[in-house]
This record gives C-alpha cells, sequence and structure tokens, in this order.
C-alpha cells in the first residue's frame, strides 16, 4: 500500500481503510452465513433441545432450577458457540476462500479479529435466542437484572470467542481437525463457562454481591488475556 | 497402608514403562543407522566398482 | 555419554527419597500410612507444571528463530509432562479416596489439575496428527503458549475460591524435610529423563534426515553414518 501520494492526509486516513477492510470481512462472513443458513438451524437446534430438556424437569422445585439454569445455558452456549466457530474456518479452506482471504492485503491479526468479531455475534445472537427461551420455558428469573446479564454475556461471549477463534483456525490445518477442535478449547475454556454460570446463578440472588463482582473480574481477565494471545498467534496459526 | 502402597507401585510402573520406551525406541535408532551404513557402503562399493571398471 | 553418568547419582537420590519416605518421614495420625502419597504426589503436580513452563518457553523459542532443536525439548518435556500430570491426578486420587472417602471433587485446584492434563494431552493430539515437523512444531507452540497463558490465570482464580484442597499444610519439620527431598530427587529424574529423550529426538531428526537423502544414487554420504552424541 503507498500511501506516499497521500501523505499529506496522514494517520487517520489509514484508520479507516483499516476499519473499512475489518468490516468488510465481516460482513462477508455475516452475509455468507445469512444466504447459506449452514450453521444456525443446527446451533438454534442445540439450544432449544436443551432449553426443553431443562423445562420438562418437573422434580425440580424453582430454587433448584435457578441453581442449574445458569450452567445448562451456558454449556448449550458454548457447544452452539463452537459449531458456529468450526464452520467459519472449515467452510472458507473447503471452498478454496481460505487462500484468498489470506492474499488480501492485511495483517492476519487484523483477520483474527475480524473472525473473532462475527464469532462474539454469533454467540450472541444465541444467547437472544436462548434466554428469552429459557425464561419463558422453566419461569427462571434470568433477566430479573437485565444489564448484570448483559454484561455476563459480552464478557463471557468474547472471551469463549476469543479462544475458539485462535484454537478453531488451528485445528482447521489438521487432519480431521474439526474433531480436535472443542477437544483443544474445552479445557481452556472451562473457566470462562464456569464463571459465566456461577455469575449468572448470583445475578439471580436477592442482593448482588461481591462474589458476582469477583467472577465477572474474573471474566474480564479471561477475555483480555485470550484476546491478546489470540491477536499475538493468530500470525503464525495461519502461515500455511 | 495398600492406599500408599498402590500409589507408589503406581508411579514406579509409570517411570518403567517410560523408561522402557525410551531403551526401545533408542534400540530402532540404531538398527536403522546401521542400516543406513550399510546402504551407503554398499553404495559406495559400486561407485569405487563402476570407476575401476572405466578406469 | 555425560547421561550414563548422571545416572548414579539420581538413582541414588530417588532411592534415599524413597527410603525416607518410608522409613524417616513420621506416620500422619488421622490417616495413616497412605499420607505419605503426599510425598509423590507434590512432586508430580510440581513437575507437571514446570513440565507445561519448559514446553510453553521453548514453544516460543521455536517461533523465534524456526530451530526444530527448541521443539525437540518441547516435544520431550511435553511426553515427561503429560506422564506426572496423569500421575498427579492418579496419586491425589487414591489420596483422595483415604481421606475424604471420595475419588473426586470439582474443587478449584483439582480443576486446575485436570486442565493441565486435559491441555497436554490436546497438544499431544495435536502434535500426533501432523506429519511436517516444522508445521507441528509452530501449531504445537501455538497451542502450548496459549496454555501457558492459561494456567497461572486458572490458579489465581483458585486463589480467589477456597475449596477443599488441602493449601500448604502445617506440616512436622521432618515431613517437610522428606517432601523437599521427596521433590528434589525428582525433578533430578525428570531433568534426566528430559535430556535423554531430547537428544534422542534429535538423532531420529538426523536420521531421518539422511534416510530422505541417501536413496538417491548420484549422492551419498561421504562419511560413515555415526549418531552424534
Amino acid at each position: 500500500m503507498d500511501y506516499g501520494a497521500r501523505g499529506a492526509v496522514g494517520r487517520h486516513d489509514k484508520e479507516r481503510y483499516v476499519t473499512a477492510k475489518l468490516w468488510w470481512m465481516m460482513h462477508k462472513d455475516l452475509a455468507s452465513e445469512w444466504r447459506a443458513r449452514r450453521v444456525w438451524p443446527a446451533m438454534l437446534l442445540l439450544g432449544i433441545v436443551v432449553a426443553l430438556m431443562f423445562a420438562v424437569q418437573m422434580g425440580l422445585s424453582p430454587e433448584q432450577k435457578q441453581e442449574t439454569v445458569g450452567s445448562l445455558l451456558w454449556l448449550a452456549i458454548f457447544f452452539a458457540g463452537m459449531l458456529a466457530m468450526d464452520r467459519s474456518f472449515v467452510a472458507e479452506r473447503e471452498e478454496g476462500c481460505w487462500e484468498g482471504l489470506l492474499s488480501y492485503p492485511v495483517s492476519p491479526t487484523a483477520v483474527y479479529f475480524a473472525k473473532l468479531a462475527v464469532n462474539a455475534i454469533a454467540l450472541a445472537a444465541i444467547q437472544c435466542v436462548l434466554i428469552p427461551l429459557f425464561v419463558a420455558l422453566s419461569d427462571v428469573p434470568l433477566l430479573e437484572r437485565p444489564w448484570a446479564m448483559l454484561a455476563v454475556a459480552v464478557l463471557g461471549n468474547v472471551g469463549i470467542a476469543a479462544i475458539g477463534t485462535l484454537l478453531s483456525g488451528l485445528a482447521a490445518g489438521i487432519r480431521h481437525g474439526a474433531n480436535l477442535s472443542v477437544l483443544l478449547v474445552l479445557p481452556l475454556v472451562i473457566p470462562v463457562v464456569l464463571g459465566a454460570a456461577e455469575a449468572t446463578r448470583l445475578g439471580m440472588e436477592e442482593t448482588l454481591d461481591a462474589a458476582w463482582w469477583r467472577w465477572c473480574q474474573l471474566l474480564g481477565a479471561f477475555a483480555v488475556v485470550f484476546t491478546t494471545a489470540g491477536a499475538v498467534l493468530f500470525d503464525f496459526v495461519v502461515e500455511d | 497402608m495398600s492406599t500408599f502402597v498402590t500409589a507408589y507401585l503406581l508411579v514406579w510402573a509409570a517411570i518403567f514403562w517410560h523408561v522402557l520406551r525410551l531403551v526401545a525406541r533408542q534400540s530402532r535408532l540404531e538398527q536403522t543407522a546401521r542400516a543406513l551404513n550399510n546402504q551407503v557402503q554398499e553404495m559406495q562399493e559400486r561407485e569405487e566398482q563402476s570407476v575401476a571398471r572405466a578406469a | 555419554m555425560h547421561s550414563r553418568l548422571w545416572c548414579i547419582p539420581v538413582a541414588a537420590l530417588v532411592a534415599a527419597a524413597i527410603l525416607a519416605v518410608c522409613l524417616v518421614a513420621p506416620t500422619e495420625e488421622t490417616m495413616g500410612d497412605a499420607q505419605r502419597i503426599v510425598y509423590i504426589h507434590v512432586a508430580m503436580a510440581w513437575l507437571a507444571l514446570v513440565g507445561f513452563l519448559i514446553v510453553g518457553a521453548a514453544g516460543a523459542m521455536y517461533l523465534r528463530g524456526r530451530n526444530l532443536l527448541w521443539d525437540h525439548w518441547a516435544q520431550a518435556a511435553a511426553e515427561l509432562g503429560w506422564l506426572c500430570a496423569s500421575l498427579t491426578l492418579a496419586t491425589g486420587s487414591l489420596w483422595a479416596h483415604a481421606a475424604w472417602n471420595t475419588w473426586w471433587t470439582w474443587d478449584p485446584r483439582l480443576l486446575t489439575s485436570f486442565i493441565l492434563w486435559a491441555a497436554y494431552s490436546g497438544y499431544l493430539l495435536v502434535r500426533g496428527s501432523l506429519d511436517d515437523p516444522h508445521r507441528r512444531a509452530r501449531l504445537g507452540a501455538v497451542l502450548a503458549i496459549v496454555g501457558v497463558f492459561d494456567v497461572p490465570l486458572v490458579i489465581m482464580a483458585t486463589r480467589w475460591f477456597r475449596g477443599m484442597h488441602p493449601t500448604s499444610p502445617g506440616m512436622d519439620p521432618t515431613m517437610r524435610l522428606v517432601l523437599w527431598l521427596s521433590v528434589f530427587s525428582f525433578t533430578g529424574l525428570f531433568v534426566l529423563l528430559l535430556a535423554i529423550r531430547r537428544r534422542q529426538l534429535r538423532q531420529e531428526g538426523l536420521l531421518a534426515d539422511l534416510e530422505r537423502q541417501t536413496p538417491l544414487e548420484d549422492r551419498y554420504a561421504k562419511e560413515r553414518t555415526c549418531l552424534p552424541s
């Protein structure tokens, strides 16, 4: 990219150019998913099945339901999210778009951030469906404090998407890698899913106490660490 | 008492298994090296013979 | 070969540690002899953590210079570390059964140990499914570095949340001494096995290179194949 001719315009213009590229990559993924609808049916089905299985538990008291709904919700979110993340890399490799993407004049880190954003959006979308579904079917006060739920959801999404994007990209380059990717992500993401589940549960209590804050801080720490690690290491993942 | 013995036997069995694997790998390695050596020797001899015939 | 020399002192040290564990360490009142598992459990847990740090550091060094020699350290450490992590879980389980009459709980520290073991397993699985040495080294390094970021975070998290696993117990000074001896001797064994395995990997790499070159009829090695140490 020769900026010599536009030198007088300066840095501001360059930054807008990068943002435009990021937006283009995100739009490409989101649009192709919207058109092809490859992953959404599977993700939704997974979420609905989990919600239904939880709802038909007749022997549980409302307090017990409140205790357990957080874990089930976040497990469903995690597995649905992994479906999306796998597909986002495998589909590109199958269609031969991967080489095209790599020859696009933008650093791999930007590709990482674009994919991270798309995956976080996918997770958010599944949450928009699942949380009301859980509330409607099982009558659990998940949305008692909407802003608390939102905070936990955002932090959890970024954490899961950050590590999931990096490791799905890594596994996409391996024979039968799709089977490996969940296995690779699971141990590293356990603290995030656990934290999100606990924070969700604590968010439904009468008072929001320090424990909820600690879990949120933990989620934040993981989100930051995983995003940094992903941004630095994605360069090495895409070298071939 | 038996728990303690089980634990230690487990640890030593694992260490033993690892060492055995190391030894087995090493002997296979040396076998391959010897085979390669023989191959190289044969090729050297063939080369010398063909040089001698040409002379 | 220098490692042959080290075998004797390491073996002597480990033998001394075992004797100390069995004879010198006093028997604990509540748990009896089963408590002696702690001497090896702590050593294994420590080595599993150290092993993972070595894998991560070696991976990072590989990514810097693309020298496969660093990758040999990473693989050797991963194999040994996986063994230590598995033994940590196994001995811990046996200890837990003796102490709390349950084989497993989802206590934070046990969760960390499980995560460490699973990270090792994932690393070895990824390495096992790749043939090209550089690709294997590169992807392994990425995985290891992510793990190294993750594990301290998990350990810090466990400090925030108390659990069933005993933190530094108030130990009898004799017990503490035996513990240190045990950790020290097993570390020595670990380092010895690491060095041997690393050298073996280097030899395997060199041999594979030579094997690829030799079948070409118009080139042959000028000297005989020797195994360098």
